[in-house]
């Protein structure tokens, strides 16, 4: 990875050609060397095509926006994660010797629609026939995973808002966050309910947002940076849409998977990440995805947030940059959004504040939907 | 001649009592009506008349008549939630006399074919808010299955018609109306009852239509003792329209003897019908319907029940036009498994797979069995959905009803299933309450109300309530 970059996350008046030109033009910027995006070869682009603006043939809007006129690029959606699927394909084009600088994106644009539209939007990356037709939201079923976790473990709701109190307190430093505001637990248990147990905030907000990578070859990397991000590992996994097709709903099988092959092809393990960033949809997410990508034991999720484990300076920074809760989740340009963190974070050029020091080795996590597609990355300098 | 085999009946969770329509309105007009029943959000005449069919035992019928005093034909969803293909079907409705009508027919059939029928009657009748006429107006649901032979032998039948106006009628949103200022009931339900009283002899029981409290008294005055006036039904159900003289007719054979007779007469729209029954045997199990309004049910205070009723709502017609787009053919090819929760067994493994999916999940096979889950589980897991974050779909049902509780339901065979769970608070589900599936409404879209399953809080077969 030898760039990387982002529009400002949060609600925008700009739409969607706009704000992925802001984010192609931070990406630009942060190219040490710079480079003529006239040399990209071939752009994937990750987009749920929100409130169904622009869903036939997104990506090549897109890419004219910026003058990669006649570039090949498609989109690629699975759902909320979708720019890390977009961030995979292009690394299978560049491993496998056919490519060697090509452009990863996302963008989204959310809160351009009446509430009735956006809850129609909101619910579609469910299984409509059968969970959805229950009078499931989006957050309904991780409230359901929540239901059973706290029931199995004890995981407490304190945790579960503990998560939501941390990362607002790392977005306060982050610029290009939805929100800035340092909240506490009490806010979090005494915000409306959305879903029992889930209230609105322990869930993420519906954001705007556009996020863009560049990946190079290692052989041409030096041309553009001396400083620039391996990719360790890409891994990904499905599992059932329906949470009534999956064995526990307390772990996400494709979470357990992907995260193992990543570490196989890294050859690492979990206590060497020193920073993750974690899927947190809604705060059960990240806590989860502690234990199933094998950071805690199952169960510890809870505890290991409530002790600090997961905070600047614990076992692993988690969220640093104010995760999906704090920093915004534009569908699909998040998984991509989570990259540019591990980005700054492992060339030292995250904010003062929120700086993991020495960061060598991050991890990004991101999930589509309640489960069904995961992606997990491994980082390294 | 042919005979009743069995009764069953079925009422919603919900009433309300005669003093909140007085807190409310400063009255409540009905005489000698304490309370009565009100349909959920989620339920109609379909779902009830499906909910007292299902407490009917199982037995091959080569007929369904369904019997409701609106307009809207039910046999079609009730067929498809009993899992009938094979049989005839026909709707009666129009006036509270389609039960009588469709009885009738019922007899016929059994008569000439000498094959089991079933008769369905089931009213949720609808009223304006504002017209003392809504007052008394409830739900409720009475199955009968009929054969050649039974416990409740047939002797002989007689039906009689006047036209009437404005007696009763439906305006053009359905609800009901009246005049007040006709009344053939008192001319032609003895035209019916008369001679049937007479075959029957003395000490005949007559279980009659109960629009309220005085109306069998009323037009049976001079024929029938008032002891032998069996029913009551509608102190504690209100007026339950077409089903009434049904739900009179169990708690009259309830209270009977062998060797009894009894009288079953139907009235509405200037038709009567009546039908004497002479006690062979009494069905075994008849629960009450008296005893079962009397021990269950959530009192609802009259701002609760106008919102059940929809007439605080304003939303249109078209509701969910942004809800969860599924398209109608995907709907109807699912109704079995909507409606009465067939899953699939894998031939080649045995796997037992609902909802149904293409291949089997353990070995691969696609060939499968029809296999009909009991609806009994438990709750995994369970969250309440707030106020106001609703699916778009579900929306006016929220802004009815509030809150309603979401569970993943482990049901006894093996599969798990996401469901609303109704009939009861929220708050008072948990992971392991023990929960049963019902047929309910579930949205409407592009105009068409679609029905599925929901799970309420199991209440057993302890033969108070109906499924």
């Amino acid at each position: 990875m030898v760039g990387a970059g982002q529009a400002r996350f949060g609600v925008r008046v700009e739409g969607l050609k706009a704000l992925f030109a802001e984010a192609f033009f931070a990406c630009l910027e942060s190219v040490d060397r710079g480079v003529d995006p006239r040399a990209i070869q071939e752009a994937y682009v990750g987009s749920m095509s929100f409130g169904g603006a622009q869903i036939g043939n997104l990506a090549p809007l897109m890419t004219e926006q910026v003058g990669l006129d006649h570039v090949p690029t498609r989109k690629v959606e699975n759902a909320c994660a979708s720019s890390s699927y977009a961030l995979r394909d292009a690394w299978f084009a560049v491993r496998s010797g056919l490519r060697d600088l090509v452009l990863v994106a996302g963008v989204e644009k959310m809160t351009d629609l009446p509430p009735p539209r956006r809850g129609y939007w909101l619910g579609v990356s469910g299984d409509t026939e059968w969970e959805r037709l229950a009078g499931t939201t989006f957050a309904g079923l991780y409230a359901l995973m929540a239901s059973r976790h706290m029931h199995e473990y004890g995981t407490s709701r304190e945790a579960l808002a503990q998560v939501a109190v941390k990362n607002h307190g790392h977005a306060v430093h982050n610029p290009k966050a939805h929100f800035r505001r340092a909240i506490t637990v009490e806010e979090v248990l005494r915000a409306p309910p959305l879903a029992s147990p889930l209230t609105l905030y322990d869930s993420c907000p519906v954001s705007d947002g556009a996020t863009a990578l560049l990946l190079a070859s290692r052989e041409r990397a030096a041309e553009f940076t001396d400083a620039p991000v391996t990719v360790l590992a890409s891994a990904a996994a499905s599992d059932f849409l329906a949470l009534h097709d999956r064995e526990e709903i307390t772990r996400v099988e494709g979470t357990v998977r992907a995260g193992r092959e990543a570490f196989r092809q890294a050859r690492l393990e979990p206590k060497d990440v020193d920073l993750a960033e974690l899927h947190d949809a809604f705060t059960i997410g990240e806590i989860i995805a502690l234990e199933d990508l094998g950071f805690c034991a199952k169960g510890q999720g809870g505890p290991w947030t409530l002790e600090g484990r997961t905070a600047l300076g614990g076992d692993v920074a988690v969220n640093t940059g104010g995760g999906l809760k704090a920093k915004g989740h534009p569908l699909g340009a998040t998984g991509a959004g989570q990259v540019v963190e591990a980005f700054r974070q492992l060339r030292g050029e995250a904010e003062a504040e929120r700086q993991v020091e020495g960061a060598e080795v991050a991890l990004t996590h991101n999930v589509g939907g309640s489960g069904a597609s995961v992606a997990v990355h491994l980082f390294g300098v | 001649m042919a005979a009743i085999e069995s009764l069953a009946f079925a009422f919603p969770a919900y009433r309300i009592r005669a003093e909140a329509y007085v807190r409310q309105w400063g009255y409540f007009r009905p005489r000698g009506i304490e309370e009565k029943t009100v349909a959920g959000y989620d339920e109609d005449e379909v779902t009830l008349a499906v909910a007292a069919a299902r407490r009917l035992p199982d037995a091959g019928v080569g007929y369904l008549a369904a019997a409701t005093s609106s307009g809207e034909g039910v046999s079609a969803t009730v067929a498809a939630a009993l899992g009938l293909e094979g049989c005839r079907r026909a709707d009666f409705g129009v006036s509270t006399n389609a039960g009588g009508e469709a009885l009738l027919t019922c007899l016929d059939f059994v008569d000439a074919r000498g094959e089991r029928a079933l008769l369905v009657v089931a009213d949720a009748p609808r009223g304006a808010p504002d017209d003392p006429q809504e007052h008394g107006l409830a739900a409720g649901a009475a199955a009968l299955l009929l054969g050649p032979k039974g416990g409740l032998e047939v002797e002989e039948t007689a039906s009689a018609t006047r036209e009437e106006y404005g007696e009763a009628f439906r305006d053009p949103e359905g609800r009901w109306r009246s005049l007040e200022v006709v009344d053939m009931a008192e001319r032609v339900v003895p035209r019916v009852a008369a001679p049937l009283l007479e075959r029957g002899g003395r000490g005949v029981r007559v279980a009659c239509a109960e629009p309220d409290a005085l109306f069998s008294r009323r037009v049976l005055r001079g024929l029938v003792p008032p002891d032998q006036l069996g029913g009551g039904v509608v102190t504690r159900s209100g007026d339950t329209g077409a089903a009434s003289a049904f739900l009179a007719l169990v708690e009259t054979v309830r209270g009977a003897s062998r060797g009894d007779r009894l009288l079953l007469v139907t009235y509405g729209g200037g038709g009567a019908v009546g039908v004497l029954l002479r006690v062979a045997a009494k069905p075994r199990g008849l629960a009450s319907p008296l005893q079962a309004l009397a021990e269950d049910g959530t009192d609802l205070d009259y701002a609760t029940y106008a919102r059940f009723r929809r007439y605080l709502s304003t939303a249109s017609p078209s509701e969910g036009s942004m809800g969860a787009y599924l398209p109608l053919p995907a709907y109807l090819e699912s109704v079995p498994a909507r409606y009465r929760l067939v899953a699939d067994r894998c031939k080649a493994c045995g796997r037992v797979q609902f909802p149904p999916r293409p291949a089997c999940r353990s070995c691969g096979d696609r060939t499968f069995e029809a296999a009909p889950l009991s609806g009994q589980g438990e709750v995994h897991a369970v969250t309440v959905i707030a106020r106001g974050s609703a699916p778009t779909e579900f929306r006016e049902q929220q802004d009815m009803v509030g809150a309603y509780a979401v569970a993943l339901v482990q049901l006894t065979e093996g599969p798990r299933i996401v469901a609303q769970v109704t009939d009861c608070r929220p708050e008072e589900v948990e992971i392991g309450t023990p929960v049963e599936a019902v047929l309910r409404r579930v949205y409407r879209q592009e105009g068409v109300v679609r029905y599925g399953y929901k799970f309420r809080p199991s209440v057993g077969d302890r033969g108070r309530r109906a499924p």
